[in-house]
């Protein structure tokens, strides 16, 4: 584990492995004009492994995410994918390149129905019907739960199958780097565990996950490699094992901060 | 009341609840799907009926072939308003935006005034001002033909609504428009084209008035209360529930018309208003509430 500003993560590697994957470089933004809520951080996501960004609340997290999938513009730094500066890619460009991003909270369409949400999904797709339709069809095979309700209206759903009709849209373009946020805020514990699962099973279908969660346990667990963001700096990262032992101790750090 | 008479009443009614709905139309859509309260709904209506009446009384236009005129024209138009004033006040709160429609609904009644005058014009409908006889029942064929018409768009509407993928996109964007954005829909430029098309609506609705009934400049607030009402009693942003609030209205102030005094008319129309708002509880602002 290392500390400090991260600059150069993954020092000594290859240059064409240093290069693959979701990579925010020296990046800082904020909303209002004169808000820094990150101040020069720097993020990689690695290609087919499994990220994870912890720290206190209001720490930029979320916000990260939210510059990593073009929502906002960073005042300095930029966003790279697979070495591709993609800084000012608009959000359906960002999901053209293969990006796509789960959302925190509820984020279905509640009185569209679960097969419109998923078509929705899709919407890069909308002049190439048939491309869409077996999309829809791919996503409606892979969570069958979602196929027998596909014509309920999604504000009906139960808190897991609204789950998983918001994993479903978000995974209906086969992104190669899927953006997470906060996935378990809000639910049951049972669902908690569904939600891990599936983001294992993301995990094992060798896409890249940037994943932000209040729930340090499980994203330590599923994680390769790990951030910490303090006040909107980096503060720590380094490989999942560096700090599985110590999550204790970081979580009473944060209490302290 | 003999049958005969009742016939006509309701053939009346309905035919007049077609002309409600089409007045509604467009501000159901601008207030269910982007939010927007607006006020300037009507002066467009009027402003588009005595651009109709241009076309057809003083151009000479074929009175069917003015109105995709008209609206095409119109929804031009609401483009150019979109990107000019609306879009400011998309993220303002409520009051901002009703006070900017209060203003543009004044400067467009003013631009009507100082063109068209004050005077209350109608349109002669060259083919269309005749009357069909059934029996004893009268029906004027301008109003079946702007019944027709009114449907024929309604459920276009309602189908494009809810069977396209487009549709989707548009009742997305007003369930929650930071999703519609994130799954790649430019949210803005849909803002623009439903803007535009509740303008082109509005027009419509002003080309059926002039097609049916007397106007002038200055009178369109009457039909913004209408309208407002239909909306209301129907649900916002909802096609069908347009139709039906539009025909109950309709059926409500002919057979009120044939039964009691005429004062009474608007008297049991805004009853009926007040008992939609009581038993819907969601005010104009009741975004939570939208239908769509």
């Amino acid at each position: 584990m290392s500390a400090g500003t991260a600059s150069a993560p993954g020092a000594g590697t290859p240059a064409a492995a240093e290069d693959a994957g979701l990579r925010m470089e020296g990046v800082t933004a904020g909303y209002l004009q004169h808000d820094v809520v990150l101040d020069d951080v720097t993020i990689e996501a690695r290609s087919g492994k499994v990220t994870a960004v912890l720290g206190p609340n209001g720490s930029g997290k979320s916000t990260a995410l939210r510059v990593l999938y073009g929502f906002l513009p960073p005042r300095v730094g930029r966003v790279t994918l697979d070495g591709r500066d993609v800084t000012g890619l608009a959000v359906d460009e960002r999901l053209a390149a293969g990006i796509a991003f789960l959302p925190q909270g509820r984020s279905v369409f509640p009185r569209l129905t679960v097969e419109e949400n998923l078509r929705l999904g899709a919407w890069r797709l909308r002049r190439r019907p048939a491309e869409l339709r077996a999309a829809v069809d791919r996503m409606l095979e892979r969570y069958p739960t979602l196929a027998k309700l596909r014509e309920r209206e999604a504000g009906s759903l139960s808190g897991g199958q609204a789950r998983l009709l918001e994993f479903g849209r978000t995974l209906i373009l086969d992104p190669a780097v899927v953006l997470v946020d906060e996935p378990s805020v809000g639910l049951a514990p049972v669902l908690v565990d569904e939600v891990y699962q599936e983001l294992a099973r993301i995990k094992e279908e060798q896409r890249t996950v940037l994943l932000v969660d209040q729930n340090v346990r499980s994203a330590v667990e599923l994680a390769d490699h790990v951030y910490t963001l303090a006040y909107g700096r980096n503060h720590l990262q380094g490989a999942r094992d560096e700090f599985t032992g110590r999550l204790d101790e970081l979580i009473k750090a944060w209490l302290q901060l | 009341m003999s049958l005969n008479e009742f016939m006509q009443t309701l053939v009346n009614g309905l035919l007049l609840g077609c002309v409600y709905a089409a007045f509604a139309l467009g501000l159901s859509l601008v207030l269910g799907i982007l939010g927007l309260v607006n006020v300037a709904h009507s002066a467009i209506l009027v402003l588009a009926a005595l651009v109709y009446w241009q076309l057809v009384n003083g151009v000479g236009l074929d009175p069917l072939l003015a109105i995709p005129l008209v609206v095409a024209a119109f929804f031009l138009a609401g483009t150019a308003l979109e990107s000019t004033i609306v879009r400011r006040i998309e993220r303002e709160p409520n009051t901002t935006a009703l006070l900017v429609f209060f203003g543009t609904m004044v400067a467009i009644e003013s631009i009507a005034v100082l063109v068209w005058t004050t005077d209350t014009r109608t349109v002669q409908p060259a083919y269309l001002d005749t009357v069909w006889r059934f029996g004893q029942v009268n029906v004027p064929v301008s109003r079946v033909v702007t019944a027709a018409l009114t449907l024929v768009l309604l459920g276009g509407l309602h189908l494009f609504l809810t069977r396209t993928l487009t549709g989707a996109a548009i009742r997305g964007m007003a369930q929650n428009r930071d999703v519609a954005a994130m799954v790649g829909i430019r949210v803005r430029r849909l803002g623009i084209w439903v803007f535009a098309a509740g303008t082109a609506l509005a027009a419509f609705g002003g080309t059926v008035l002039a097609l049916v009934l007397p106007f002038s400049p200055q009178e369109h607030v009457r039909w913004l209360a209408w309208a407002f009402l239909i909306v209301i009693v129907g649900g916002l942003g909802s096609t069908r529930n347009t139709l039906l609030a539009g025909l109950l209205v309709g059926l409500l102030e002919a057979f009120v018309g044939v039964l009691l005094p005429f004062q009474y008319v608007y008297f049991v129309v805004y009853t009926l208003l007040v008992v939609a708002l009581l038993a819907r509880r969601e005010g104009l602002g009741g975004s939570q509430a939208r239908t769509i």
